[in-house]
């Protein structure tokens, strides 16, 4: 009897100083995270937040939210992001949207405003033209990529693709990294929908800031 | 039993590499490298209550929320083609706007290139004008096929910027414009063009040097 009631006692104390600990990692956490993005909101012009704890990026200027996308789903590989400030290196995706080259002499705008005001295509770079696979490239190996949730034929079979290659391609890097003693972080976003994922490659841009945050738990 | 030989025995051998591989790679993963960085969660986090780390964020997210803008300024999403005029959280008015085309232009025989993009970041309000005159650039007649004129009157234009305009540095402007039915699609040289009726409202609310957030 005794024995159980120590065993008990002994378990409940543990538990109640995880808690303990856990909770003041959470808030040491939040603590560094409000702290970096503080450095941030000082600067003029805007900056990205990615909170994978909260599922959501944020395009936020000064402090507040000027956009805010919520991520579908999201599962990461590798170590874990260092909280600090990240500047976003670039876009890379399977197909890049292409800038439209104006012909001089053929566009006088007023005539092409005119005779295109009818036609949906109007020759013009616009978020339906924005891709909907993607990965955005950090510093110190931390990549991301994103993915849309979809029904279309051509995208499922590239979010398809995109697992197996998570299952097979990312333990092949790991053992290389290993080996050579580097680590990276691999982060997939899955997006609700073709124009969230659409929107994020539009709102970023290359050298923004960018803060990721990741909580322990 | 038979022996296997050759090249069914190299892709064997091959596919038990590999395999062997993927299941270091994993775990390594699961068990090698630990989640958090170094330092990230350490003896700073232990110096600490967790009622003075609470006391520290709430004073951190005071801060925060003491840089955020105030009064009213302007929000521009050029994906979507819209215009928000903020009143601190809330949305005083939504406009249906026209954002830059992202069109490359480049100059025949000459070293001239124009991207006309809207710019992206924070800006200002650097002027209201009434009745704007547009001063025609260079690119406004190289994408007409023209020469650009040496005479300064033939680049003025008093119909293009329609009634009100609101400028935010480099020769960029928030602007009616003549093609309404383009409003909603990336048309503009980088401008953005507003619909008469709105600006008049957005001319008439939002102050010289009220901030301008384009994404």
């Amino acid at each position: 009897m005794l024995k159980s009631s120590s065993l008990i006692l002994t378990l409940v104390v543990a538990g109640a100083l995880s808690g303990y600990a856990q909770e003041r990692v959470d808030l040491y956490e939040k603590n560094r995270f409000f702290e970096a993005e503080l450095s941030l909101a000082k600067i003029p012009g805007t900056y990205m937040i990615i909170d994978i704890g909260e599922r959501t990026v944020s395009l936020k200027a000064r402090g507040r939210v000027l956009r805010k996308w919520t991520i579908a789903r999201t599962r990461s590989w590798g170590k874990s992001v260092p909280l600090k400030v990240f500047k976003m290196e670039k876009k890379s995706a399977l197909s890049q949207p292409e800038r439209p080259n104006i012909t001089p002499g053929k566009e006088d705008q007023q005539t092409r405003d005119k005779e295109k005001k009818d036609s949906f295509d109007l020759g013009v770079l616009e978020l339906k033209d924005m891709p909907v696979h993607f990965s955005l490239h950090f510093g110190q190996n931390v990549h991301i990529s994103v993915k849309p949730r979809t029904k279309r034929f051509w995208p499922t079979l590239l979010n398809v693709g995109k697992t197996i290659s998570w299952h097979t391609i990312l333990p092949l890097k790991t053992l290389w990294f290993a080996l050579r003693n580097k680590s990276f972080t691999e982060i997939e976003l899955v997006m609700p929908s073709e124009k969230d994922a659409q929107a994020i490659y539009w709102s970023f841009l290359d050298g923004h800031s960018t803060l990721i945050f990741q909580p322990s738990r | 039993m038979a022996k296997i030989k050759g090249w069914p025995l190299a892709l064997i051998v091959l596919a038990g590499l590999l395999v062997g591989c993927e299941l270091i790679g994993y775990g390594i993963e699961i068990f090698g490298w630990s989640r958090k960085p170094a330092g990230e969660t350490g003896r700073t986090a232990a110096m600490k209550t967790p009622k003075e780390l609470q006391s520290q964020n709430a004073s951190l997210a005071g801060q925060l929320k003491a840089l955020a803008t105030r009064g009213l300024f302007i929000v521009v999403d050029t994906a979507e083609n819209r215009l928000y005029v903020m009143n601190g959280e809330k949305v005083q008015k939504e406009v249906v706007v026209s954002c830059g085309s992202g069109d490359i232009l480049e100059e025949t025989g000459g070293n001239r290139k124009w991207i006309f993009d809207t710019p992206r970041g924070e800006f200002s309000v650097t002027s209201k004008l009434v009745n704007p005159t547009w001063i025609k650039p260079d690119w406004a007649f190289i994408e007409e096929g023209e020469k650009p004129p040496a005479d300064f009157n033939e680049r003025i234009d008093n119909d293009s910027l329609g009634a009100y305009a609101l400028g935010f540095g480099d020769g960029f402007f928030i602007h009616g414009t003549l093609y309404t039915r383009l409003l909603g699609r990336n048309v503009t040289h980088g401008c953005v063009r507003v619909g008469d009726k709105d600006l008049e409202e957005v001319f008439r609310w939002v102050p010289m040097g009220a901030k301008i957030y384009i994404y």
